[in-house]
């Protein structure tokens, strides 16, 4: 599907950065849709982060256009910035100040308005109120340090949410609990957000379309499901003849039979049915797990090196 | 036909470095550093004004002495002045490269040039209240020591009242000088992405300067006979130095004022210049 990028909420043309002699981002092209999570993905020193803080404002492309909520140039880019969150490589804030204190000075800072009343939600939201909130940042474990550079990015409601790596340093409820708000942001105001990522979990979980970059290039944009390979789930029954029977049945496409058990295709989190399917039928699982999910076939494909020798030839 | 508002301009561009202002200072005062500064000003002032007033009867048969102690203070200011402005800018760009805390400046399109004029402009203000408050304080005391006039409080090396025209432009100098020190260090703590280096080469420059120029004009007036003085006065060291009247008796010190904010032009200009084109990096954690 072709993004038309006036209609689109990011939009960049031939973005190239160079740090001397290594270019970190080669001739990107790429269209986000207004609304929803579009992941980024890519092995590390891929040029997500480049490419980010370049949307951000804190690069300067060495060649290429930017067009940020359908303003394009360096004042166009400055002023749709305006309502741009971000919080890229790591939460960056004064650490003799406390939590609010810092958000305080920036809400000052980037005249978002809002008062101490929209602070106190912020932190309520990503789960600092309270003596939290007072703490010097300096004295702030990483995941405080986070869930503050979230609120942060999140000051006077942007309506680009840019957020690289934002589960970094947190406790595993703590990443459930961004995935979610993630998500909720994204559905609750119609706002685009932009997730970089290293987790091909996280991405399948929470975006609805994805960019993948290797060496600097985008290699791959456009909806999760639509990459690579289906996703595939592994079962094993107590009767795999009469499961794949069974299965065949109801419209599931039984993809391999042996021995060991059947491989289904089926979408992250379609288990479940496929459990229900079988016990329906009479018949009982006895193991039942994901195969490679369909991002990480897309993502080794699609950022696959060719060999030496066949770069040669 | 698109009509602006009268005040377009104000609202447009002054308005959020004013702004910025607010908060350099709601965290500037938090500061460590800059509290332990401001409380050993605090603390000279006090000890050479209850000096003064210790000593007022002690100095009879002396025309200047009285109104000598409350210019202590002026004279300390005159020459740590422009240490002050190094070390006040140091405080205010410390930690920006470091913790990253730029980024978080020039976020959501924030022009980075109002973020560095806010920082320059709040030193510049701090110093000219420290200097306000030790003019009144030195003025007031003058006015206790009696007979030799307000101005004389303020410069009272000859024991004659000076007129209002130079006190002023003592006051005057003691400002600008320390600003123009204060753009050096900025410069350089945006040349060298560290405050450190601003920190240590503008201190290194000023102290060089105070050091070596009396010697090299000593050598060269021994040596070849050359007055290089005549050379040296319009140096960043040679002006701010004639500003504050401390240059020799022969010398208008009001040239020097144009010759101090040129150099405080170049060097904010080249400073907003750089960070204006620079990419900014996140610190270091």
């Amino acid at each position: 599907m072709t993004i038309d990028s006036n209609s689109a909420a990011v939009a960049v043309s031939g973005l190239t950065k160079r740090f001397g002699r290594v270019c970190a981002v080669d001739d990107v092209t790429l269209a986000i849709p207004a609304g929803g999570v579009y992941g980024l993905l890519g092995p590390n020193g891929s040029g997500k982060t480049t490419l980010l803080s370049m949307l951000a404002g804190f690069l300067r492309p060495t060649a290429g256009e930017i067009t940020l909520l359908g303003q394009a140039g360096a004042s166009g880019q400055q002023a749709a910035l305006h309502r741009t969150g971000a919080l890229i490589e790591r939460p960056t804030f004064w650490p003799y100040l406390s939590g609010r204190d810092n958000l305080r000075c920036l809400q000052g800072i980037y005249a978002t308005g809002g008062g101490s009343g929209e602070i106190d939600e912020l932190l309520d939201t990503v789960g600092l109120a309270g003596d939290a909130s007072g703490r010097k940042f300096g004295a702030c474990s990483t995941g405080m340090k986070q869930r503050l550079g979230i609120a942060a990015a999140l000051l006077g409601n942007p309506s680009l949410l840019i957020l690289d790596e934002p589960t970094n340093g947190l406790d595993p409820s703590g990443i459930i609990e961004v995935r979610q708000l993630i998500r909720s942001l994204a559905q609750a105001d119609g706002r685009t957000i932009i997730l970089a990522s290293h987790l091909l979990n996280e991405v399948e979980q929470v975006c609805d379309r994805v960019g993948v970059m290797a060496r600097g290039q985008l290699r791959y944009s456009g909806p999760v499901a639509e990459m690579g390979a289906p996703a595939q789930v592994f079962v094993r029954t107590t009767d795999d003849g009469a499961a794949a029977t069974l299965l065949r049945a109801a419209g599931w496409d039984v993809v391999a039979q042996s021995n060991d058990g059947l491989e289904i295709a089926a979408a992250p989190g379609r288990e479940w049915e496929i459990s229900r399917e079988l016990a329906n039928g009479g018949v009982y699982v006895s193991e039942l797990r994901s195969v490679g999910g369909a991002l990480e076939a897309g993502f080794l494909e699609v950022t696959a090196e060719p060999e030496p020798g066949r770069a040669a030839q | 036909m698109t009509m602006i508002a009268p005040g377009t301009i104000v609202s447009g561009s002054i308005a959020p470095v004013i702004s910025a202002l607010r908060w350099e200072w709601f965290r500037l005062h938090r500061r460590m550093a800059f509290r332990a500064i401001m409380g050993m000003i605090a603390l000279a002032v006090v000890l050479i004004l209850v000096g003064a007033v210790l000593l007022r009867n002690e100095f009879d048969d002396s025309p200047v002495a009285p109104a000598a102690f409350p210019f202590l203070i002026f004279l300390a200011l005159t020459v740590v002045g422009p240490f002050l402005g190094i070390f006040l800018t140091a405080i205010v760009f410390s930690g920006e490269y470091g913790w990253g805390t730029l980024r978080a400046l020039a976020a959501r399109g924030n022009p980075r040039w109002q973020a560095a004029s806010a920082k320059l402009l709040l030193v510049s203000i701090v110093l000219a209240v420290v200097w306000i408050v030790s003019w009144i304080l030195s003025t007031a005391t003058g006015l206790l020591a009696g007979e030799y006039g307000i101005a004389s409080a303020i410069v009272p090396f000859t024991g004659e009242t000076v007129g209002w025209g130079e006190t002023a432009l003592l006051f005057f100098g003691n400002v600008l000088a320390p600003i123009a020190y204060m753009s050096l260090t900025a410069l350089l703590c945006v040349l060298g992405r560290s405050t450190t280096f601003g920190l240590a080469v503008s201190s290194a420059i000023l102290i060089g300067e105070s050091t070596a120029y009396p010697v090299a004009a000593l050598i060269a007036g021994e040596l070849y006979g050359i007055d290089i003085w005549e050379y040296l006065r319009w140096t960043l060291r040679g002006a701010t130095s004639g500003l504050a009247g401390r240059f020799d008796e022969t010398t208008n010190a009001w040239y020097f004022v144009p010759v101090v904010l040129a150099y405080t032009g170049l060097f904010w200009g080249l400073t907003l210049a750089l960070l204006s084109r620079r990419d900014l990096g996140s610190g270091n954690g």
